[in-house]
């Protein structure tokens, strides 16, 4: 008991000396005040931070329903969690832990249910609706815009799930290795061996491909 | 009679909750945020907060830890020096920005983000870019967005950054 | 400097030096490593094209009723009742119980439709009161932001 009540009062300690110092981050401080009754900070919250998070389960899982229905689910979290919330780390690490870790259970939960049905839909309904300036492309252009992309979904799959989780943070969210290490709750060293076997695999499978 | 009474009563049960919600200090559940956040009361508010007296301003900002206050009367200054044809130029843009869908409202902030997290150099050359760009239709715009020789002067990320930056220039 | 693909720690600077976040003085170092090492320039080379491929990746948009359907599943836990959790199963709806319950809302209902509303018009102090500081915080940071992509100023930065 002595000990968890001591744990408890370093952590007030940590809070309180981060809010001294004046350098909460303003997640943090929207937090603080859902904790407080603010239902607009959840709201500006949830505008913030939303697309990252499906963004990296859509990634993640492969399946844009599935990534946001773990989203609904990171999200009622972070809002079942907020009278006891403590700013310990920086909001967007607590996020994506709670995103990671539903990611890594649903994987290992379908795995064996898994097909490539959703992702042979994708590419046949022409890939994602979100292209980048491209104007007018050409039947052919299209079709190689869609191996291309499979390709690229493929070799992102046959990833381990941690090594896939540690890629996605690292190139799609451009977090630090610090904040992956956090989120993967595993030392630096062991997100930098992550990424070294992940983007080995990568470069393998994709510097072929001339974009 | 009696049936009369039964939907009588039925739609009353129906319609009793959602006047009871529309009554003030009656509210309930965590999601109804005023408006669409920054919407036109926003820009409203803005001119309210910049044309109250300052003990008033004072008490309305009296609660905001020092930092963000201090960043909130940087703004209203900014917006205060400008002269009211700058003023009337930039709420008709913030209009027009407001028109965008929040998703894509969103990825614009977060690109202008990014766009300032690069080097001087970078960012002074993709906003010369944009001012070319908005001159463009969207036709153009796209066109020169997908020309090999964008794609040489600019990486993928600043690409990106200016694709989001230009889906967001209205049609003046 | 030796093959810096030997270990994960010094490969990390081939990743560091690829996204240009090197201190200067290491990235200076690792350059003239690529110079001399036929390796670990294939491999700086395959890095950049593995980025080029996955740029290609762009993610579907959001549903645009992602944030009402979250509303509603926060707003079902909010108002189930306590003993809801407890009992799941439980069944109390009977058609009884629900006849007083429809006269309660009508009568309510007929008081908020009959009571005159004439709210005063709100004072100053009321005003300053409605305004929403998140809101103004986020139009100012809009207006800065579409104030800097303006035309006018491009070479400020």
């Amino acid at each position: 008991m002595a000990g968890v009540e001591q744990d408890m009062a370093a952590s007030l300690a940590l809070s309180r000396a981060v809010l001294d110092a004046g350098v909460l981050e303003r997640d943090a401080e929207l937090m603080l005040q859902v904790r407080a009754g603010d239902q607009r900070s959840f709201a500006l919250l949830l505008e913030r931070h939303r697309a990252p998070v499906i963004h990296f389960l859509y990634r993640m899982v492969q399946n844009q329903a599935v990534a946001e229905e773990l989203a609904q689910e990171v999200f009622l979290r972070v809002y079942r969690s907020r009278e006891t919330y403590e700013p310990t780390a920086k909001f967007t690490t607590w996020l994506f832990r709670i995103a990671t870790r539903l990611a890594l259970n649903w994987i290992r939960d379908t795995k064996n249910e898994k097909t490539q049905e959703s992702l042979d839909e994708e590419i046949l309904e022409g890939g994602p609706q979100r292209q980048v300036a491209d104007t007018n492309p050409s039947v052919e252009q299209r079709m190689v815009r869609s191996a291309r992309l499979a390709e690229v979904r493929r070799a992102i799959e046959t990833l381990p799930d941690k090594q896939r989780a540690a890629v996605l943070m690292h190139k799609y969210e451009e977090l630090e290795y610090s904040q992956i290490a956090q989120i993967l709750e595993c030392s630096e060293s062991a997100v930098k061996s992550l990424l070294f076997r992940a983007y080995e695999t990568l470069r393998a499978k994709l510097a072929h491909m001339n974009v | 009679m009696k049936r009369l009474f039964a939907i009588l009563v039925l739609v009353a049960a129906f319609l009793a909750p959602a006047v009871l919600a529309a009554q003030p200090g009656m509210q309930r559940g965590p999601h109804r945020p005023k408006g669409r956040p920054g919407g036109p009361q926003g820009l409203r508010m803005v001119e309210r907060l910049n044309s109250m007296p300052a003990d008033e301003r004072s008490r309305v900002l009296g609660d905001l830890p020092p930092k963000r206050r201090a960043e909130l009367e940087r703004g209203l200054e900014r917006y205060q020096k400008l002269s009211p044809e700058e003023r009337e130029n930039l709420s008709r843009r913030f209009r027009n920005f407001q028109e965008l869908s929040p998703e894509r409202r969103q990825a614009m902030r977060e690109a202008f983000r990014r766009l300032n997290d690069l080097p001087d150099t970078r960012r002074r050359a993709i906003r010369r870019e944009m001012t070319d760009l908005r001159q463009l239709t969207p036709e153009s715009r796209q066109s020169r967005m997908a020309s090999d020789e964008f794609k040489e002067k600019f990486s993928a990320e600043e690409r990106e950054i200016m694709d989001d930056l230009a889906r967001g220039i209205p049609e003046e | 400097m030796a093959c810096l693909l030997q270990d994960k720690e010094r490969a990390a600077w081939l990743l560091g030096y690829c996204e240009r976040n090197l201190p200067p003085a290491l990235a200076a170092e690792v350059e003239r490593h690529l110079a001399v090492c036929p390796d670990c320039a294939r491999t700086v080379e395959a890095q950049q094209k593995v980025w080029a491929a996955l740029d290609v990746w762009e993610p579907p948009q959001v549903s645009p009723n992602f944030n009402a359907r979250l509303y509603a599943r926060i707003e079902q836990e909010e108002v189930q009742p306590w003993w809801r959790a407890v009992l799941p199963d439980a069944r109390v709806w009977t058609w009884k119980p629900a006849m007083p319950l429809a006269a309660a809302c009508l009568a309510v209902l007929a008081v908020a439709l009959f009571r005159a509303p004439s709210m005063p018009e709100p004072g100053p102090k009321a005003q300053a009161d409605s305004i929403d500081v998140e809101q103004v915080e986020r139009t100012l940071h809009d207006l800065e932001m579409l104030q800097q992509l303006g035309p006018s100023n491009s070479d400020k930065v």
